[in-house]
């Protein structure tokens, strides 16, 4: 018998359409291995673990839609809804938050986090925080402080934002349609929140430097190295 | 698909900087090496790291074999009469590709 999952009006949201793949340049890197399985259901591990989300939906790329599904069906133990992507991270975004419009709109879903599918080391304690940040505020992000900076920024505290980035869902849709309406592109969630509703508050948690983004091979064998060193078990 | 050797995904090349495809090479769950088919540059892991790596890989896929085993028979019955004789009968080819990327390039250059 299936487990009954507590409704915790909490909605996880994995991006893996994949940037390469959107410019027609190739296969999509979230779904190379690692460590025995694809890259992309690492994050759905993890944030399942959490116990937070009651909810949760992948946005791939219209051509691995099938392909996703069967990784899926694998290596996650819980109902995953499959979205196809669009032309960018942004258009990506509109659609996953278009898709739970219904649920947002009924109240039923409060709270949504937007996840980079290449990032397959945030751990549960990091979302756990991320998301206690957001239902305190309205809206929380990790980040991490930039070692050195020279030229123009210089003297200036400059930091890298990273993912799981989490806000309250009715102004993010809200946000995104208003977005839409006029031709607005952001490089990420929080760029279309500070813009379109500044009144939401945004708490900064200190992130992970083993949350990596995978961009370059190395990479891969980084991140292949944390989960070997920690037993394939994140906390 | 994880039990494939090679595999190719769009990467940045720590080289040229560019956006591209690359070839990617696994011994078993580890990455031995990946090629950048824009400019040729290949990022190996040295052969000793890579062994070692390994070994350590290969015994946790040992131990953790018959608990997957029995997942993936639970969750899909007919993979112990379809899935799993293939997936047996594929395992010396596969030990064998996983041997030849272990092999030191600069002795085997074909490697």
């Amino acid at each position: 018998m299936k487990k009954h999952r507590q409704h915790t009006g909490r909605t996880a949201v994995v991006l893996a359409a994949g940037s390469g793949t959107r410019l027609g340049a190739g296969a999509n890197k979230v779904w190379l291995p690692l460590g025995g399985r694809e890259l992309a259901t690492w994050s759905l591990r993890w944030l399942r673990q959490t116990g937070l989300f009651d909810r949760y939906v992948i946005v791939v790329h219209p051509n691995e839609r099938e392909d996703a599904r069967e990784i899926l069906n694998r290596h996650v133990e819980v109902p995953i809804d499959i979205v196809d992507g669009g032309k960018s991270r942004h258009d990506s975004e509109t659609r996953a938050l278009e898709y739970l419009a219904p649920s947002i709109e009924s109240g039923d879903c409060k709270l949504v986090l937007i996840h980079d599918g290449a990032r397959p080391l945030a751990s549960p304690s990091l979302v756990r925080r991320i998301v206690e940040a957001a239902e305190s505020s309205g809206g929380s992000l990790p980040y991490l402080e930039t070692a050195h900076i020279t030229g123009s920024y210089s003297g200036q505290q400059l930091v890298r934002v990273q993912t799981p980035q989490v806000f309250a869902a009715a102004p993010l849709l809200d946000a995104y349609r208003q977005a839409a309406a006029e031709g607005f592109e952001g490089s990420d969630t929080s760029m279309c929140m500070e813009r379109f509703r500044p009144d939401i508050p945004v708490r900064v948690v200190k992130g992970s430097a083993q949350n990596l983004k995978v961009t370059y091979p190395q990479d891969l064998v980084m991140a292949e190295h944390i989960l070997a060193a920690q037993g394939f078990s994140l906390k | 698909m994880p039990d494939q050797p090679r595999q190719t995904a769009v990467l940045v090349c720590s080289f040229c900087n560019r956006e591209c495809e690359h070839e990617v090479h696994y011994a078993g769950r580890i990455l031995a090496h990946a090629k950048c088919t824009s400019c040729g540059t290949v990022m190996r892991q040295s052969p000793t790291t890579l062994r070692k790596a390994y070994i350590k890989d290969l015994e946790h896929r040992a131990a953790t074999k018959p608990m997957r085993i029995v997942r993936r028979i639970l969750s899909d019955p007919g993979y112990l009469f379809t899935g799993l004789p293939k997936a047996i009968r594929k395992q010396p080819k596969k030990f064998v590709e996983e041997a030849k990327e272990l092999r030191d390039p600069k002795k085997h250059p074909e490697a």
